[in-house]
């Protein structure tokens, strides 16, 4: 009875081949949660993050609101905490109305994200132009997950008024 | 045969039983990552350092503009949340006094003492309240700052023990109370005795100083304060300034945080005395000797006077709340603080908690 198999061993096999097709599907569909879970919080963190960066850095140089100054990274800061740069944030809005690509590349976004960046007074009026949206891709999807972190600061005007910063990661 | 397809049968049961518990293991387990609350949080901060920066936070608090306050802080954080506002760490705008079954003449008489009642501290306008309460018919007013005991002898017996479940509960809610009365060995070793903490010796000499000036932890020092801008010197000139109308005290100044107003040298005695955290963590108390109260325009007696009055500042709580309405912020919530360098240092804490849970 060579080349015969005993019915109770093919039983076994589809019984085991069973269990692990099993656990296998359960781990892979549990595999989308997990990464949404986690892409969820990345944009979460990075949209902190960037929050914080132009909030609290005065980007390199110092002074790169100044003309013809090779700008290498961006912050909003006048150097004191809480305390934003008027010139920095009109000179953000037209570096990006120029080209967006540049300014992500000097944010360090990758190509995987995108930023929108809102500055206003409280009563939601633009700081600078006639959008409170300074920086952001000429059109944005709907469709993607976004996340978006807002802080508050002081204008370095002489009533220190205090405006939002609106970090949003696309 | 039959036995056969048994087993058969039963290795299929327990491989379905088997395949089903595995479900209850591999259910995904996503943790909240915490990143809303966080949101809430930075963003409380930012409100505070902000309306810091800009001079608003301090105007509004010097101001006691409760109005304003409440519009910034809604302007700033999101519909979602509602939010309370405390400022602790310095005197109260508004203090509240109960003399306890006092008569008129004891209530004319604490508001000669403590005159004037309504006054400038540091630019804040400062409200003293006093009124009368039989607390033997009365519950003691929900905002209260003090209860005033104008002497130990209430209605013909030891008023502090008389009231001790009030004034417990008083305290225990943080309110304060103020004992202005001499005391005896068995005072001291009795229920006042351990309400504000006091041990007796024998009675000594009536001259007494601040005990430290500069000691940042001493409840004298931040009483010090406190007499010193309500009389218009500075915080040194009070090295000179003796106490030397009280009568004889034989309370011990323990050598604690606590003495007010002591004698100097060795074996001193306490004449102004404060305790703290009594109840639950809670709650201030303040005894003060009697003294010779005859003429208010007496120098002398006009020296006490202010020390009593800078005292009951202190005992006012150092801690109140600015907002439009009485708030309980809900069970869960957030607490942000920020230090406040202004003619005085003190702390604003912003309290949020969301609405809809």
């Amino acid at each position: 009875m060579k080349g015969v198999v005993e019915i109770e061993f093919i039983i076994s096999i589809f019984v085991f081949i069973t269990t692990v097709s099993f656990v296998t599907s359960i781990v892979i569909s549990n595999m989308p949660l997990f990464h949404g879970a986690s892409m969820s919080d990345t944009l979460k963190a990075k949209s902190w993050q960037y929050s914080e960066m132009l909030l609290f850095d005065e980007g390199a140089p110092t002074d790169w609101q100044l003309p013809d100054k090779d700008v290498k990274r961006i912050g909003l800061s006048n150097g004191k905490r809480y305390v934003l740069d008027k010139d920095k944030i009109d000179k953000l809005a037209a570096l990006c109305s120029s080209g967006y690509a540049s300014v992500k590349d000097k944010l360090g976004l990758d190509f995987r994200n995108d930023i929108i960046i809102e500055v206003s007074y409280l009563d939601d009026s633009p700081v600078t132009g006639s959008s409170k949206t300074i920086c952001g891709p000429s059109a944005v999807t709907q469709i993607r997950p976004r996340f978006q972190t807002v802080r508050l600061g002081i204008l370095n005007d002489a009533d220190k008024t205090i405006i939002h910063i609106k970090a949003i990661i696309i | 045969m039959m036995k056969g397809f048994a087993r058969i049968f039963e290795s299929i049961i327990a491989s379905v039983v088997i395949l089903t518990s595995l479900t209850f293991f591999l259910v995904p387990n996503i943790k909240a990552s915490g990143w809303e609350d966080a949101t809430i949080q930075t963003l409380a901060q930012d409100a505070l350092e902000s309306a810091y920066l800009n001079g608003t936070l301090t105007r509004y608090v010097n101001t006691d503009n409760v109005t304003s306050l409440y519009t910034l802080m809604s302007q700033v954080l999101p519909k979602s949340v509602d939010f309370s506002i405390e400022v602790s760490g310095t005197v109260n705008n508004i203090i509240n006094i109960v003399c306890v079954d006092c008569t008129d003449d004891n209530v004319t008489e604490l508001k000669t003492m403590l005159i004037p009642l309504d006054f400038s501290y540091k630019d804040r306008n400062i409200s003293i309240r006093v009124q009368k309460l039989s607390l033997a018919i009365n519950d003691v007013p929900k905002d209260t700052n003090i209860l005033v005991f104008f002497g130990k002898v209430v209605n013909g017996a030891n008023g502090i023990k008389t009231y001790e479940t009030k004034i417990n509960s008083t305290l225990s809610n943080g309110g304060s109370v103020v004992l202005l009365s001499d005391l005896t060995q068995q005072d001291a070793q009795g229920v006042i005795g351990n309400m504000f903490n006091l041990s007796w010796s024998n009675p000594a000499s009536p001259t007494s100083k601040f005990d430290d000036l500069y000691d940042g932890r001493k409840v004298s020092h931040n009483v010090a304060r406190y007499y010193a801008n309500t009389s218009s010197k500075n915080l040194a000139d009070l090295s000179t300034v003796d106490f030397t109308v009280f009568h004889q005290s034989g309370v011990i100044a323990d050598s604690d945080l606590k003495n007010i107003a002591k004698s100097t040298g060795a074996n001193s005695k306490a004449f102004v005395r404060a305790n703290y955290n009594i109840v639950n963590s809670n709650g201030r108390s303040v005894w003060i000797n009697d003294y010779t109260r005859t003429d208010h325009n007496d120098r002398f007696t006009k020296t006490i006077d202010n020390l009593t009055k800078a005292s009951i500042m202190w005992a006012s709580g150092e801690k109140f709340k600015l907002d439009i309405i009485k708030k309980e912020p809900a069970p869960v919530n957030f607490r942000t603080g920020i230090l406040v360098f202004d003619k005085d240092v003190y702390t604003v804490e912003l309290i949020v908690w969301r609405i809809y849970f």
